[in-house]
């Protein structure tokens, strides 16, 4: 049985379920790289140029970490635009090319162009199993049972499972959805940000736990309804966002903003992402207009904790202040 | 009615015939220097690129002179560039400006959504006529052609100089005549006079054999505009290089107008070598170009490549991590040097870079190392 490579960065923590199961329907056993840790992020930064972002970084680590385990195939998508009119970030679609010119002694790159405004998913699942050397039957059938999955992968995130928990769920084979204990707290936390940044414990320096010890819910963007975004969110009259990551950040904001349940935003993102540096302008603006306490963190290499630690305790601690007041006044 | 656009180098002069040619007035905000530079970083979002910040300011400079019709190119493509006019018009509205920015929508020039904004400009009627629409968009090309030719002749001509600025004062006087040249006789007849200007200055004793070649490219506000790039291309041409550009406006526009083979074939170039990394789509930016042009000079023969962009740019740090590869691998025998530039302004750090860059060039050109 031929192994595929599932680098654990980036889109894997959007569409682990999606990939894993169409691989494994096309008869491929699938490997991930190991959670990402110091030794990852040194391995990547021999390859990667210093300016890049972190995931970029992280990226190249753990395609060396798959390298070393001796996969057949490299799985390396060019995700170009998931809905119509859009568009990821630059380097999101010059992922394969810059990988190729930068890792020598690849193994077989299989590479997966999805361009929703040039043509649906599921061709492009087809070209993968036809490249694969399967047929387009089993290749479309294939990426239907990943759908399958990848649909009760986002039910369960939308449950109020963190990202680990509903990777692990999404693979039984039930399709209830089992109810889960929910943390009681007096507080919740929005952490806001790209899915590799939120869900990665190892970029965020484990935001997510440590909000909990601080007695606080976090609650992330997955955690969300599914229905929350209509089309593309408005910048001004005449400008509609055109990045399809930012998409999801500015809809959810907006609801939060709307709907009024969280007492507080934690914008993640990281260091030099050029979306992120406006699209954190605008949501500046915005939480100041509709009053809501906002704070973005920032995340590099940077390995020392107590920087995030403080700035994170003093946000949560502001709130609860925020919250006596009112209620005195 | 007074109508402000920001800088972008030299290029001034094809904007404000574009306000002059509709009918409105144009404001000109002083060319980009430190002090007016400051307002705009006051107000920018902290890692945003530079050009943001750069236009921002002049943006700013002309509100407080009194202006309020701003105008400022977009481009809808995956790069920042987009959202430029939308978060500015955010920004100076918070400043208690009641202002909108005027977009030119340049994703596409063939979907002729320009016409509007030309019309939107000047409301008098005599103007909005398609006859002058044409005539415009005619001397906006052709006063962007006399640019880019007296660009290209500077810095062909600036290693060869005598007499210590000449050549930045030829430029200076040619950028001048082509902003009051108003006819179409007077713009032909200076596309002859300016490779004569060019030509009379007077040479030094340095031969062609000698004097290496660096093609400069990247992202096009940097590369063009002087200040943001600390007059690189001066720099260069006073070390003794023969400095080529890779941009120009004029580039950009017929690019945009469909009717560029020269990038066409730079993306030939690099969509040619898929198979080593170089990029198959335009990611915004000039990065497809920029990797083209590499392969391009390469071939040609050029001495050195110089690529500037601003610091956390998407598209040209992708371009610059290709490139880097190549050369670490010997895939093209052609050394390049990158630059990015934010608001930083000590210029020390960047001579001597480019000291030592251009001290290799020499001795790789005269069979040293």
């Amino acid at each position: 049985m031929k192994t595929i490579g599932i680098p654990r960065s980036l889109l894997y923590y959007k569409y682990f379920p999606l990939w894993k199961t169409f691989f494994q329907e096309l008869g491929l056993r699938v490997v991930t790289s190991d959670m990402s840790d110091n030794s990852i992020l040194e391995n990547g930064n021999r390859y990667a140029i210093d300016e890049i972002c972190i995931p970029l970084k992280l990226y190249y680590g753990h395609l060396e970490n798959l390298i070393k385990k001796g996969v057949d195939y490299v799985f390396v998508p060019r995700y170009v635009s998931t809905s119509f009119g859009t568009y990821m970030c630059p380097k999101f679609l010059a992922l394969p090319d810059m990988i190729k010119g930068t890792v020598s002694e690849l193994p077989t790159l299989i590479e997966m162009t999805v361009d929703l405004r040039k043509k649906p998913e599921f061709v492009s699942a087809m070209e993968v199993g036809i490249k694969l050397g399967k047929s387009r039957i089993h290749a479309i059938r294939a990426f239907l049972q990943a759908m399958k999955t990848q649909k009760r992968f986002l039910a369960l995130m939308e449950h109020g499972y963190t990202f680990h928990e509903a990777v692990r769920c999404s693979e039984l084979s039930t399709s209830s959805i089992p109810q889960r204990k929910e943390q009681v707290a007096d507080m919740a936390i929005a952490v806001i940000g790209h899915a590799y940044n939120v869900h990665d414990s190892f970029i965020n320096m484990d935001i997510l736990k440590k909000l909990k010890e601080l007695g606080v819910k976090p609650v992330v963007l997955e955690n969300l309804p599914a229905n929350i975004s209509n089309g593309r969110s408005i910048i001004n009259d005449t400008l509609l966002n055109y990045w399809g990551n930012e998409e999801e950040i500015i809809s959810a904001m907006n609801y939060l903003f709307r709907e009024r349940k969280i007492d507080g935003i934690v914008f993640l993102c990281s260091f030099c992402c050029g979306p992120d540096s406006l699209i954190d302008e605008i949501l500046t603006r915005e939480s100041k207009k509709n009053n809501v306490p906002y704070i973005c963190i920032v995340l590099d290499e940077h390995s020392g904790q107590s920087g995030m630690v403080t700035r994170i305790e003093a946000f949560v601690d502001m709130i609860t202040r925020k919250s006596r007041f009112v209620e005195v006044t | 009615m007074m109508v402000a656009f920001p800088h972008m180098g030299n290029n001034w002069p094809a904007f404000k015939a574009l306000c002059e040619c509709m009918g409105a007035q144009a404001f000109l905000p002083q060319a980009n220097n430190d002090r007016q530079i400051k307002c705009g970083l006051r107000e920018s979002p902290e890692w945003v690129c530079f050009p943001f910040k750069a236009t921002l300011s002049n943006l700013l400079e002309a509100l407080e002179a009194g202006t309020r019709t701003l105008l400022m190119p977009t481009d809808c493509g995956p790069c920042r560039f987009g959202f430029y006019y939308a978060v500015q018009e955010r920004i100076l509205r918070d400043l208690g400006y009641k202002v909108s920015v005027k977009h030119l929508p340049q994703g596409d020039l063939l979907t002729f959504e320009w016409v509007t904004f030309l019309r939107s400009i000047c409301r008098d009627r005599r103007y909005s006529g398609i006859g002058n629409i044409i005539r415009t968009a005619r001397i906006f090309l052709m006063k962007a052609f006399l640019i880019k030719l007296a660009e290209e002749c500077e810095g062909m001509t600036r290693c060869y100089e005598r007499h210590h600025g000449d050549t930045t004062s030829v430029l200076k006087q040619c950028i001048a005549s082509i902003d009051s040249a108003r006819t179409f006789g007077q713009l032909r007849r200076l596309k002859v006079k300016i490779p004569g200007v060019f030509a009379n200055i007077k040479r030094n004793s340095r031969s062609r054999q000698d004097v290496p070649v660096v093609g400069m490219t990247g992202e096009i506000f940097m590369t063009l505009d002087s200040f943001a790039n600390h007059d690189l291309k001066r720099k260069l041409g006073e070390m003794g290089c023969e400095v080529r550009m890779g941009v120009s406006l004029y580039d950009w526009v017929t690019h945009k107008l469909h009717i560029n083979f020269h990038r066409k074939y730079l993306e030939y170039l690099s969509r040619k070598h898929k198979r080593i990394g170089g990029l198959t789509m335009d990611i915004g930016g000039e990065a497809l170009w920029v990797v083209g042009e590499y392969i391009d000079w390469a071939r040609r023969g050029f001495d050195g490549f110089v690529h500037v962009y601003p610091f956390t740019c998407m598209p040209e740090i992708t371009a610059k991590s290709i490139i880097m590869k190549w050369y670490e691998d010997r895939v093209f025998d052609f050394p390049p040097l990158f630059l990015g530039f934010d608001e930083h302004s000590g210029e020390t750090g960047l001579i001597t870079r480019l000291e030592a860059y251009v001290d290799l060039l020499k001795m790789r050109k005269n069979k040293k190392i």
